[in-house]
């Protein structure tokens, strides 16, 4: 019976921890070499081991993202590496290197082999081609509409997987040069200096002298993305019997990983529990709105890209406050939260609690201890240990975020 | 090593062909990107006849990235460029691999998307698939470059002078800024429109076309010094991107170099020849190498 894969981002064995408790099917991570995003806190062999067996208790899935564009000198210990990730357990790699499919086949035949959106795949032909290479899934360009996904999905047997939230990159995946030109930053090694969301003037040359076109108070040039949200049609790609649906962001905080998968979560197991009456809550969007730090769209999902999937004048970055500490513990008797601090909150602020296997819990604070069980009326350190009262059971590993 | 390069006209691709050209690559009005130039399908038999006296020959470039619903037509067209002998079709979509066996077609297939043709293992794996020929990236060393060359059994194409593209979008990036800044100008967003953006000291090409919008550097690399050692690895193909040059200057440069690669022009008449009438040249990426780790990001910028 199909049940669709929540795919979810883990830059590092904490937030592969969230990500499955959280309710992800299957978490990607990248290791030390190898991979992109170099300067995510990437998995050493150890803590990739330890990933797998936490995964394993909540039947969920392990995924090693192999995805650089190898150099000739790039290869030193791939053999090995690959060796190791079929050893402690992991399920499948994503590539995007051609000759990391023929290294699986040879030394790690156990391991799924994904083709990655850096091979920027947007049609039946292409993905054809992977299929008679026997990979097991391909992870589609983010250019793909539903229009293409619908073709593709009907006549390809493969499975797909999808983009259905987090960053975009402008270019098409893979083909990208911007920050190898401007940073001498391999873009396709895990150096991109995300060149595009710089900002930059638009002109001509007059006798070799630049002339900006620009006029008055118009905003520079950018080729910035809104981040991509496709909430409102994960019932149409699930009625697609679509694989697997991809959050993207290895470098997210916990408290946006949690926020997005618990949402998406939530989304796709009411739809699955009933289809017939079925109808999109906006609470889900209020839900993924808590978490964002840059505008979203809907990319290319459906069929048209214009100005409003852009972002332009400032980055437009807006990194949420809201979120003011994890909780560590719960003890019943004693109705106590044991907290740690990671925004400043007082007394008389309202909050929410969200967190695995939980109903979300409004409360008002009326009561902040420290470590001493002193009371405080402000939590002002980050990662202090503090203690707040609840008359109704948390559960261990909620996040607690302001009501504003 | 064969010299390639694009052509403005049907009469201009003949000139080139008889003086300095092996070989021809020709736009295709709805399959090719990166173009200053299209060429209907009578044109495109025009120059393949043409070629076949001359024993040269020409490529047909179907470089961008297709979605299903442009399928049946890109089969259609492959078949009928097919029919008329055109010898190799350039690509960046693996699909085009499918269609080529669906259809049996029997032109070449050369894999143009350089950004992922950057080392030898990998250019190996795809000969096996059935890809004839590779452009190597430009984004590596010379060094590189010829590590590849030496270790692979396909013909290689290295770009050895012009703009080098940086950035492919599907997206109207152009367009949309003006629609957000709601200029009352009108302002052309097309390769003749010759606009430029600007970071810093940074200063690259862009345009917009149908398909997207491009970034190509500034400057142009001119591989003149590297190229006898790509030569004797057996370099197949050298490749001069005609982009932002007009007719006269695209000629000359082509004859500099067929000049220099017959020993009919020295080295550094051709240098000074070529510095004349191009903007900027540069080595690029050939004397240089990329980083991405940290630590040797860290390095480099400490340095």
């Amino acid at each position: 019976m199909y049940q669709p894969e929540l795919l979810a981002p883990a830059g590092n064995l904490e937030k592969l921890k969230i990500a499955i408790m959280y309710g992800a099917n299957a978490v990607f991570v990248g290791g030390k070499k190898f991979s992109l995003r170099s300067s995510a806190s990437n998995f050493e062999l150890q803590d990739i081991e330890e990933g797998v067996l936490f995964a394993k208790k909540y039947q969920a899935k392990v995924y090693v993202v192999v995805n650089m564009i190898f150099h000739n000198n790039d290869f030193d210990g791939l053999k090995e590496y690959l060796i190791e990730l079929e050893r402690v357990g992991v399920c499948g790699v994503i590539c995007a290197d051609i000759a990391v499919i023929d290294y699986l086949k040879k030394y790690a035949p156990k391991l799924e082999i994904h083709i990655s959106t850096q091979q920027s795949i947007t049609n039946e032909k292409a993905v054809a081609f992977y299929e008679s290479l026997g990979v097991d899934r391909v992870v589609l360009a983010r250019e793909v509409s539903y229009a293409d996904l619908k073709v593709i999905s009907e006549k390809c047997k493969v499975e797909l997987e999808y983009f259905v939230h987090g960053a975009m990159c402008v270019a098409y995946s893979g083909r990208c040069m911007l920050s190898n030109y401007y940073s001498r930053r391999d873009s396709n090694r895990g150096g991109c200096s995300q060149s595009c969301r710089w900002n930059y003037e638009l002109g001509y040359l007059e006798n070799d002298d630049f002339k900006s076109i620009r006029e008055n108070d118009d905003p520079l040039f950018t080729m910035s993305s809104k981040d991509l949200a496709l909430i409102e049609n994960i019932p149409k790609l699930i009625d697609m019997e679509i694989a697997s649906f991809k959050i993207e962001g290895r470098m997210k905080s916990i408290y946006y990983l949690a926020t997005i998968i618990q949402t998406y979560r939530n989304l796709i197991d009411d739809y699955l529990n009933n289809k017939e009456s079925f109808q999109f809550n906006p609470d889900y969007l209020n839900d993924l709105a808590k978490a964002a730090n840059r505008s979203v769209a809907s990319g290319f999902f459906g069929g048209e890209m214009d100005e409003s999937k852009q972002i332009y004048g400032n980055r437009d970055e807006h990194p949420t406050k809201e979120f003011i500490g994890y909780v560590h513990d719960y003890q019943e008797e004693l109705q106590l939260m044991k907290v740690e601090q990671r925004n400043y909150f007082s007394i008389g602020d309202k909050i929410e609690i969200f967190g695995p296997k939980m109903k979300k819990v409004q409360m008002i604070i009326e009561k902040i201890y420290d470590e001493n069980m002193d009371e405080i009326d402000v939590a002002r350190h980050p990662q202090q240990i503090i203690f707040l009262k609840s008359n109704k059971k948390i559960n261990k590993h909620s996040m607690i975020r302001k009501v504003i | 090593m064969k010299l390639i390069s694009e052509c403005y006209s049907v009469d201009n691709g003949k000139k080139l062909l008889d003086n300095y050209l092996d070989g021809l690559i020709i736009n295709s009005t709805h399959f090719s990107i990166n173009k200053n130039n299209n060429f209907s399908f009578d044109e495109i038999s025009e120059l393949v006849q043409y070629a076949k006296v001359l024993n040269k020959e020409v490529m047909v470039s179907c470089d961008n990235l297709y979605h299903p619903q442009q399928i049946s037509e890109l089969i259609s067209f492959l078949k009928k460029i097919d029919e008329i002998g055109v010898s190799k079709v350039l690509f960046t979509d693996i699909g085009l691999l499918t269609l080529k066996k669906e259809n049996d077609l029997t032109f070449e297939l050369l894999n143009i998307n350089s950004t992922l043709n950057t080392n030898y293992q990998s250019i190996n794996s795809m000969i096996k698939y059935g890809i004839d020929g590779f452009m190597i990236s430009n984004e590596i060393s010379n060094e590189q470059i010829n590590l590849i060359i030496k270790n692979i059994e396909s013909k290689a194409i290295v770009q050895i002078h012009g703009k080098q593209k940086m950035f492919y979008s599907k997206r109207f990036l152009l367009s949309s800024y003006f629609n957000q800044i709601n200029t009352s100008k009108k302002i052309e967003v097309g390769v003749q429109a010759n606009l430029i953006i600007k970071n810093g000291e940074h200063l690259s090409h862009i345009f917009e076309d149908e398909m997207g919008t491009y970034i190509y550097s500034f400057e142009d690399v001119g591989a003149i010094k590297f190229l006898d050692e790509m030569i004797s690895n057996h370099l197949a193909y050298g490749y001069i991107n005609c982009l932002y040059y007009d007719e006269k200057t695209h000629y000359e440069i082509i004859k500099n170099y067929y000049l220099y690669l017959n020993k009919k022009q020295d080295y550094s008449t051709t240098i000074k020849k070529l510095t004349d009438i191009s903007v900027k040249m540069s080595d690029s990426f050939l004397n240089d190498e990329t980083v991405y780790t940290i630590e040797a990001t860290r390095l480099r910028e400490e340095d």
